[in-house]
């Protein structure tokens, strides 16, 4: 009896220092996860709601932010040509930028799946204009390419065409922007890439024995289980595209006749040109709220057509 | 070993939260803002103090303003001065929203408008009245009151004497045969543009982004009625034919190339200097601020020679338009924790004979008489940029108020400035639209005061 009892007492002795390591262990979890809470909280959610709040006053960022209800809001969707001009202006650069972006980089994706000696070289050289990205350099350079006089024109001039307006012409000057999004297809390409190289070769060995040409594999193979990765670089994109800022900014500043004026630029002047925080906070959250919305619909959408091999598509 | 482990973990996770948050606070205050934290302190032990001094502009501002702090080094060997400087583009939404934060420099460089909205919206700057280390007597004391005095708070400082003019590349004009000593009216300047572009279409008369051509219709306006183009009771102070009259001359400017295509222009705007169109010598004349013109001087060969005239005059003008204002002006944040040494700084900044011969005309001419006069003596005063401000002074309009001056107020005119330049709308359109769309701002913009 005692040598159980014994026995028991170790065990329950055992299971105490076990659930203490654990413990001990979450806590150590916290610890390490601790910088990311509390920068997420400082960062992201306090501004987030204070954004709200503000929506609903009357701010300037000077003075005491006065409580003004809906009205910001009731503004922006009766009294401001501008908002709408810029809603439009960023729903046609999304269609256009996101699809086009997602095509080339799933593209290159292909060429970059190829078995070649010295692949990762190519691969590297193809991510470089993701690393640098649309920053402000990058955005000067466009300018120099793409203006009236530029290196583009200029070569276009030897096959007799031009020269276009790329940048100076209501018309043209957003698809141009959009080139420079497209540009930086290089997360999206190393995703499909990834996905790509995923794909079990015998599939292909299959459809190969069974008489498939390469363009039939690609879409009858390569689409239907890249379709997953391509729902998560879509609204990774479509996201971003969104939000877009520095190219419109430093490129055409939203002009000509308005024809770039994306949304965060509608934004950003506001808040930072004429000092209407609260107005501005108001644009922020019904931009978020249309980035949610889409954002459903794609993944309401993406029950038809994303498949997992699981079979839960 | 484990122990050791989880010993090792919650070090790395507690030094990971430590140097975020120390990461935060330097973040808040801006690494350059130490003067008036850690450093602030210890500046009453040891006599040390760190000041930061911001400002925007080209590469020759840059490098004078920088050898004045470094010459002030001798002056006051415990005082650093942290230069922030860069270019004109994102400098106003930097300030603003530093100032707002209440992390600004000590020592901050504006422009007219946005010291116009920011006395209205907060108490941000000191008055340099109150502090007797400011000697103010050198400064012509009416162009001190119009632009430096808010409520009575002498709260800024002009840096220089600026007025606009026509900046002239006399040598390429000279090629063209286009005078140089003309005294050009709307009509003759159209004529002479006109006749450029028919002859060379790669050529054009006049360089101008969106906000010059804003300039050049409200100088329009005014030389028509004498008057504001915007009211101080928030009204508009011009009528439809007014209005129309200007757009009629702009549309017909643009639709004879007299103006290089707003579409090309604008990818330059604010930095004028750098349009290839100007570098390249075919275009001859930038009406412009005679501050500008050392950036758009320096873009060209050395041989080339700028010379100045007065701006483009209506043959019957009630007011000649002509703009003469600070080239930007110097104010002390009221956040500055070493206010009475920021105040000797500017005072030797402003006052100085030696500062002066550094600093020169980059900020166009100086404001203070003697430091003018010990500039010119160093040879460091453009004679193009004197001559532009001598006959500004002498031709000068009536001065723009603060409703002018407000960025949302000017933005509705350039809107509309861009319509009619794209041929998208006709004078009469966009003069009822300038009308109608300036009424209601105005109206919005009142209602919110």
């Amino acid at each position: 009896m005692s040598a159980s009892h014994s026995v028991l007492a170790k065990a329950q002795k055992k299971t105490r220092q076990k659930v203490k390591a654990k413990k001990n262990y979450q806590y150590i979890g916290l610890l390490y996860i601790a910088p990311w809470i509390i920068g997420l909280l400082i960062f992201q959610f306090y501004p987030f709601l204070s954004s709200l709040y503000y929506s609903f006053t009357d701010y300037n960022m000077v003075s005491t932010p006065k409580f003004i209800g809906l009205d910001n809001y009731k503004k922006i969707f009766t009294a401001d040509p501008d908002f709408y001009q810029s809603l439009k202006v960023t729903g046609i650069y999304v269609l256009l930028a996101v699809p086009v972006k997602l095509a080339f980089a799933l593209f290159i994706a292909m060429l970059l799946s190829a078995k070649l000696k010295g692949i990762n070289f190519f691969r590297t050289v193809y991510y470089l204009p993701s690393i640098l990205g649309g920053s402000v350099a990058i955005s000067v350079l466009w300018r120099f390419l793409f203006m009236k006089e530029g290196v583009i024109n200029n070569m276009l001039s030897y096959l007799h065409i031009g020269p276009v307006d790329w940048l100076g012409s209501p018309d043209i000057a957003l698809y141009t922007l959009g080139l420079l999004t497209v540009w930086q297809f290089g997360s999206s390409m190393v995703l499909f890439l990834a996905g790509i190289q995923q794909i079990p070769g015998d599939l292909y060995e299959a459809g190969a024995i069974d008489g498939a040409s390469k363009p039939r594999m690609f879409f009858k193979i390569t689409v239907p289980l890249l379709t997953p990765i391509v729902l998560f670089n879509l609204v990774m994109q479509m996201v971003n595209a969104f939000q877009e800022f520095t190219g419109a900014f430093v490129i055409t500043n939203g002009g000509p006749m308005k024809s770039t004026f994306l949304y965060a630029l509608k934004l950003y002047e506001e808040a930072f040109s004429f000092f209407k925080m609260g107005y501005a906070s108001a644009l922020s959250w019904i931009l978020f709220i249309i980035i949610m919305a889409v954002t459903a619909v794609i993944f309401k959408t993406s029950n038809s057509w994303v498949y997992y091999e699981d079979g839960r598509g | 070993m484990m122990k050791r482990n989880k010993v090792g973990a919650l070090f790395i996770a507690v030094a990971l939260i430590l140097s975020m948050l120390s990461g935060c606070s330097s973040g808040n205050g801006d690494s350059a803002n130490q003067g008036n934290t850690s450093e602030g302190k210890q500046a009453s032990a040891d006599g040390k103090v760190t000041l930061r001094f911001s400002w925007w502009g080209g590469e020759d501002r840059h490098a004078a303003t920088l050898a004045a702090i470094e010459a002030y080094k001798q002056v006051a060997p415990n005082v650093t001065i942290e230069a922030e400087y860069q270019g004109f583009d994102g400098y106003e939404q930097k300030i603003k929203t530093q100032l707002s934060g209440g992390t600004s420099a000590d020592i901050i460089q504006l422009d007219l408008p946005w010291l116009q909205e920011l006395t209205s919206k907060g108490d941000f700057f000191i008055d340099l009245k109150e502090h007797s280390d400011f000697d103010a007597s050198g400064f012509d004391q009416n162009f001190l009151s119009n632009f430096g005095v808010y409520g009575d708070k002498l709260v800024a400082v002009p840096t220089g004497v600026n007025a606009y003019c026509m900046i002239i590349n006399k040598t390429l004009a000279d090629k063209l045969g286009i005078p140089t000593d003309a005294q050009w009216d709307w009509e003759t300047i159209y004529e002479a543009g006109k006749k450029l572009h028919a002859e060379d279409s790669s050529k054009y008369l006049l360089l101008a982004d969106h906000a010059a051509l804003r300039q050049d219709i409200v100088t329009m306006l005014k030389q028509r009625t004498g008057s504001q183009w915007v009211n101080e009771d928030y009204t508009v102070g011009f009528s439809k034919e007014d209005a129309v009259a200007s757009f009629d001359w702009l549309h017909r400017a643009m639709e004879a190339g007299v103006y290089q295509p707003i579409g090309e222009s604008d990818l330059f705007f604010g930095k004028i200097d750098q349009n290839p169109k100007w570098i390249n010598q075919e275009i001859p004349l930038a009406p412009s601020m005679s501050s500008t013109l050392l950036s758009l001087k320096n873009v060209l060969p050395e041989n080339v020679e700028i010379v100045t005239g007065l701006p483009v005059i209506a043959k019957d003008a009630k007011d000649t338009g002509v703009l003469v204002r600070p080239s930007q002006l110097f104010a002390i944040s009221n956040k500055s924790k070493h206010q009475n040494e920021a105040v000797k700084f500017l005072n030797w900044f402003m006052n100085d004979p030696e500062a002066a011969a550094i600093l020169g005309d980059v900020r166009s001419v100086p404001p203070v008489k003697s430091s003018q006069e010990a500039a010119v003596a160093a040879g460091k005063i453009d004679a193009a940029i004197t001559n532009a401000v001598e006959l500004g002074l002498s031709h000068a309009g009536i001065v723009d108020n603060s409703v002018a001056n407000n960025s949302e107020v000017q933005k509705v005119l350039e809107d509309v400035i861009q319509k009619v330049s794209y041929g998208k709308a006709t004078p009469e359109q966009a003069a009822d639209e300038l009308i109608a769309s300036l009424t209601s701002k105005l109206n919005e913009i009142k209602a919110r005061q």
